[in-house]
């Protein structure tokens, strides 16, 4: 803790203070948007890029905003990362890489874990040094993934991890993964899983990358060759895993959705930028186009703004985390189309090396990814429809029925 | 207006169909496109010794005579496969001649083309430049200086059909691509295809025709598009049936979940949409009834509409839609390409647009 002790904290509790220590920090440490979009954030440069970045910004006390001192975090409240990340909208971050680590694993280190785990992992977790990732999903088990197979047995003191992860995006430089497994398959799908904490420097954890159809290869296939980790490993209850999980999936839904995914950030300015540079912003209908994407970025805001503050208030993010999702996918796909007119051709070819036509091209194709992962748009709808409109669930045959007594492809 | 097929027509689609369906499978089109090449040559030597490359010439330069239906068959077939072969330019390059060309022309060109010993393409786009009609790259005395973007297979083709404008008339001429006043530069694409980019300084050109025949040319490269885009989306539609016959989720087939089944059928209706108005617009042009209000159409079909086809099937298939490790993909690939090729919905609607407002 010793270096974050040495951070202005106390001057920069009030907002005017604040305000200007940010606006230093981000222009000492990152360029302002330009035109440019993020697009792959697998490349090895960009990983090292994202760690020495973040390293800066816990240096400068800046990171984690509302994580408590002694953990790693400013010490200081929501209200204040929310003003970081305001100010932060109108500059290009290059923490992609730290997206699950701080969007979903951090909350859920805070929530659940024991003041072990807290001391261990948060500080680490905060200043970048370890980069996390979350492994729910499996070959057989995508929108149903509370059927999912890997199995932790209890071994001693140990617990002894078999199975296989599909799609775990940054695996591949991934330190730390959070693991969802089954521990009792008796109990009906919901109730057998536990969570855990897995080193993924173990060599029985195998990260075979996959190709993306965007180019780039963000997730993985992670096989858990009976890996053995310490009874201590476990995140919050056993057999509670669902519920943690349910937590976790609304920590990244809020998210994609709520802002701060390279993909869902309001990019809207740099559409505008891009119309303005390809001579088509006077073009009625890209007008048009863009007004309408201006006025669901700001939508998105607000959606994002309720999020944040029930969040704030100290409540789980329910689902209203879905509400952000679907908006979000549907954002994604809205702006793929504006920015496939904008750039027309260029967004079909583009001369060797020229990055910016290059992102446009591949942000495009990367759209699709947006409404299938952290659940699919139909799932969400689902979780809409049954918990904010009330209405009764699809009937489920296997309900109530042990794990293992239930069929499965 | 009658769309079934001509018996002739027929045995085209089915050849292309039995030649593709026997030669092409992940494996061939992982080592082609491994290549960087882009071209499968033993697919390309089997269409051109069954006569497929020859179809829709003439038969007194050693085609077979038939009309741009069964162009549209072909290429319907090919994009079906995805067949990484230079089909659309060099057979809508030598159809544009094949019309437009004196008979020196034709005859000492066409005959290679229909033996295979050279390949044809286009180059037709400029850099924001969205008026096909409008070329800015000129053509004066027998010389053309401009520079074409998007030109596909420029590194294999022999020839290049290129348009430009002399004096107030556009023209669509033709230039041998070996000559050393043309700077070749290649470009990444969406799709994995090099893409050339062709810039022309003072180049030898011989116009083959003039604003009729750009205007042709126009036409029926848009209706090209839209029949391999009809081929892709039939096929992404078959494969994503098939999947979510299969997977299971929650104890049962995906496609027993009517989100699915429904966004499914909708996607039939916009595969019959691309169907209907490709066919019908191919059908006008060939017997040279005014047909651009129809292209359009189709366009908008292949574009507007494509895209959600490659949402749909894509999203259906889960993250199996967003990896390069299930075969579906190459055909939202190949969507993506036709959708933006010469303006997508947008422009389109634009075009349509004013033909409508000025008819
Ligand atoms: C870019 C990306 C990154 C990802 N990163 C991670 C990660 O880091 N960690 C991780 O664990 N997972 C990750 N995933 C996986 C993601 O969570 C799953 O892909 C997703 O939950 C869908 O599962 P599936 O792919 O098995 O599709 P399936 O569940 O097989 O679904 C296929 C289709 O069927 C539909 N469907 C399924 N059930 C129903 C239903 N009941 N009603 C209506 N329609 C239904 C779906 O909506 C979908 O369209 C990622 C996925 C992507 C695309």
């Amino acid at each position: 803790m010793q270096e974050n002790d040495q951070t202005p904290h106390s001057s920069i509790q009030d907002e005017e203070s604040f305000r200007s220590a940010v606006v230093d920090f981000l222009e000492e440490n990152c360029k302002q948007i330009g035109k440019s979009e993020s697009g792959l954030d697998d490349d090895p440069e960009r990983v090292k890029e994202c760690k020495s970045f973040q390293k800066e910004l816990f240096k400068a006390g800046l990171a984690a905003l509302s994580y408590s001192k002694e953990y790693g975090g400013g010490g200081l409240t929501k209200k204040h990362q929310e003003l970081f990340d305001e100010i932060a909208r109108d500059w290009r971050l290059p923490n992609g890489p730290l997206y699950i680590s701080h969007g979903m694993c951090l909350p859920m280190l805070d929530q659940y874990g024991t003041d072990e785990q807290k001391n261990t992992f948060m500080k680490d977790c905060i200043s970048g040094e370890k980069i996390w990732c979350q492994l729910f999903s499996e070959p057989g088990a995508g929108s149903d993934v509370a059927s999912l197979s890997t199995r932790a047995s209890r071994d001693g003191d140990e617990w002894v991890i078999s199975g296989q992860k599909v799609w775990t995006s940054g695996a591949h430089y991934a330190d730390l993964g959070m693991v969802v497994a089954r521990t009792d398959p008796s109990l009906p799908k919901h109730k057998g899983l536990s969570m855990f904490i897995v080193d993924f420097t173990d060599p029985t954890v195998e990260v075979k990358p996959l190709k993306q159809i965007s180019g780039g290869s963000g997730f993985n296939e992670v096989f858990f060759n009976e890996t053995r980790i310490s009874s201590n490993r476990l995140l919050g209850d056993l057999n509670q895993g669902w519920n943690l999980a349910v937590s976790m999936l609304m920590f990244e839904r809020v998210s994609i959705g709520a802002g701060g995914g390279s993909l869902t950030a309001d990019r809207t300015p740099a559409l505008i930028e891009l119309a303005k540079t390809l001579d088509k912003n006077s073009d009625p209908c890209i007008r048009q186009m863009l007004s309408d994407l201006w006025i669901r970025e700001k939508i998105r805001r607000f959606i994002g703004q309720r999020v944040r503050d029930s969040a704030a208030a100290g409540l789980v993010p329910g689902p209203e985390g879905s509400i952000a999702k679907l908006n979000g996918s549907l954002l994604a796909r809205l702006f793929r189309n504006a920015s496939m007119e904008i750039v027309g051709t260029s967004g079909q070819a583009w001369k060797i090396g020229d990055d910016d036509a290059e992102k446009w091209a591949i942000g495009c194709l990367a759209a699709s990814g947006v409404s299938i992962a952290g659940g699919t748009d139909e799932v969400q709808r689902n979780i809409i429809g049954e918990r904010v409109l009330g209405l009764p669930k699809e009937p489920d045959p296997f309900k109530g029925a042990s794990w293992d007594s239930v069929p499965r492809n | 207006m009658n769309f079934d097929l001509t018996e002739e027509q027929n045995e085209i689609a089915e050849l292309a169909a039995r030649i593709l369906d026997d030669h092409i499978d992940i494996e061939v089109l992982r080592k082609t496109e491994e290549t960087q090449d882009w071209f499968d040559r033993e697919l390309w030597e089997k269409f051109v010794s069954s006569g497929l490359i020859g179809a829709t010439i003439k038969e007194d330069v050693g085609g077979a005579g038939l009309d741009i239906l069964a162009l549209v068959c072909l290429l319907r077939a090919q994009g079906q496969h995805v067949a990484p072969i230079p089909l659309l330019p060099t057979l809508v390059s030598a159809m544009t001649v094949d019309k437009f060309g004196t008979d020196d022309k034709r005859e000492s060109l066409l005959p290679e083309i229909v033996n295979g010993s050279k390949l044809l393409t286009f180059a037709s786009q400029e850099f924001l430049n969205d008026h096909f009609m409008e070329p800015v790259t000129s053509y004066e005395n027998g010389l053309i200086t401009g520079t074409k973007i998007v030109v596909e297979y420029a590194n294999h083709a022999d020839s290049v059909l290129v348009t430009a404008i002399d004096g107030d008339e556009p023209v669509v001429c033709i230039v041998d691509l070996k000559d050393p006043n043309i700077t070749m530069r290649a470009t990444d694409s969406t799709r994995g295809e090099p893409l050339w980019e062709l810039s022309f300084e003072k180049t030898a050109a011989d116009k083959i025709g003039g604003r009729e025949s750009v205007y042709w040319l126009f036409q029926i490269l848009l209706v090209s598009l839209c029949a391999v885009q009809l081929g892709v989306t039939e096929t992404a539609l078959k494969m994503t049936a098939s999947y979510t016959s299969e997977r299971e989720q929650f104890g049962r087939p995906l496609a027993t979940f009517q989100a699915v089944t429904q966004r499914l059928a909708d996607q039939f209706i916009n595969v019959g949409g691309i169907r209907l108005t490709t066919f019908s617009a191919a059908w006008r042009l060939s017997v040279d009834i005014d047909a651009l209000e129809d292209i359009l159409i189709a366009k908008w079909w292949a574009s507007e509409r494509a895209t959600e086809i490659a949402h749909a099937t894509q999203h259906c298939h889960g993250g199996m839609g967003v990896s390069k490790d299930y075969p579906l993909y190459r055909y939202t690939l190949w969507n993506k390409h036709i959708t933006t090729s010469l303006g997508a919905g947008t422009q389109t609607l634009r075009s349509l647009g004013s033909f409508l407002a000025s008819n």
